[in-house]
């Protein structure tokens, strides 16, 4: 049978989809898709194809939508952007994290840690100089 | 222990995932829900659920064996990890030590 599942739903799951999570849900979809074609009709299938991929919307699922932009664009959008302190550099290393754990766990371990290392050293140096300062200031304002 | 407990949808789907043994993926798993509960679930959620009980620990995947049916895409095989067990095994006996307290209440268990 040549007939497939409905092109425009196919391309929005794979847009939007997790390219770790794509294989198996584009998968089980088309074996749903193909048994109810058989069973049911093409109306049935395509209509219920379409719904599921609709189901599939869930945060979990969607791919980081800075992970589909390219490091020069990145650089540049890192230019532009309000908060530009954070280094070019950084942005490159972020992308460097993703190739090197593309095939690897990032749930855990050292992946979230290197994801959020600048952040973290933001937020640990601000934290420290607010803390100083204030110390600071209230030692002077003693008697 | 925070975590340590199954939902029923998760109960359905681990004890579904360890009846299938090393065959379980995700449409196979929604087809033995269906079969065995008469209740339809929907693929997504299927696959939301495995994805929570793995997040557990409950459950272990690995890809394998495609098919032409399935545009030559691989399957993601479910098993269910000793942790799994162990927690479908508690929640069993929870549940028949509770079931054995409402027996002389009136409430009658249908035959297995």
């Amino acid at each position: 049978m040549n007939s497939k599942p409905p092109r425009w739903a196919d391309y929005f799951l794979k847009w939007y989809c997790h390219p770790d999570a794509i294989e198996d849900i584009q998968a089980d979809l088309y074996e749903l898709f193909y048994h109810r074609l058989f069973e049911e009709g093409q109306w049935s299938a395509n209509l219920k194809f379409i719904f599921e991929v609709f189901g599939f919307c869930r945060w979990s699922n969607f791919r980081n939508p800075l992970a589909r932009m390219r490091i020069r664009d990145l650089i540049t959008l890192e230019r532009f952007h309000p908060l530009n302190f954070i280094p070019a550099e950084h942005i490159v290393t972020v992308q460097w994290n993703d190739m090197v754990f593309e095939s690897r766990n990032k749930n855990y371990g050292a992946y979230p840690a290197l994801m959020t290392y600048t952040r973290n050293l933001l937020f640990g140096l601000v934290f420290s100089v607010v803390l100083c300062s204030s110390l600071i200031f209230w030692l002077h304002a003693q008697p | 222990m925070k975590g340590e407990y199954l939902g029923e949808f998760e109960e359905l789907v681990l004890l579904t995932a360890a009846s299938l043994e090393n065959d379980g993926y995700g449409v196979a798993i929604m087809s033995e829900i269906a079969r065995q509960t008469g209740r339809r679930a929907n693929i997504s959620a299927i696959h939301a659920v495995l994805k929570r009980l793995e997040a557990k620990g409950y459950l272990k995947s690995k890809m394998a064996g495609a098919t032409t049916e399935r545009g030559g895409r691989r399957k993601r095989y479910f098993h269910v990890t000793p942790a799994g067990k162990k927690i479908a095994e508690d929640t069993i006996s929870q549940r028949l030590q509770l079931y054995q307290r409402v027996l002389g209440t009136g409430i009658k268990l249908s035959s297995v």
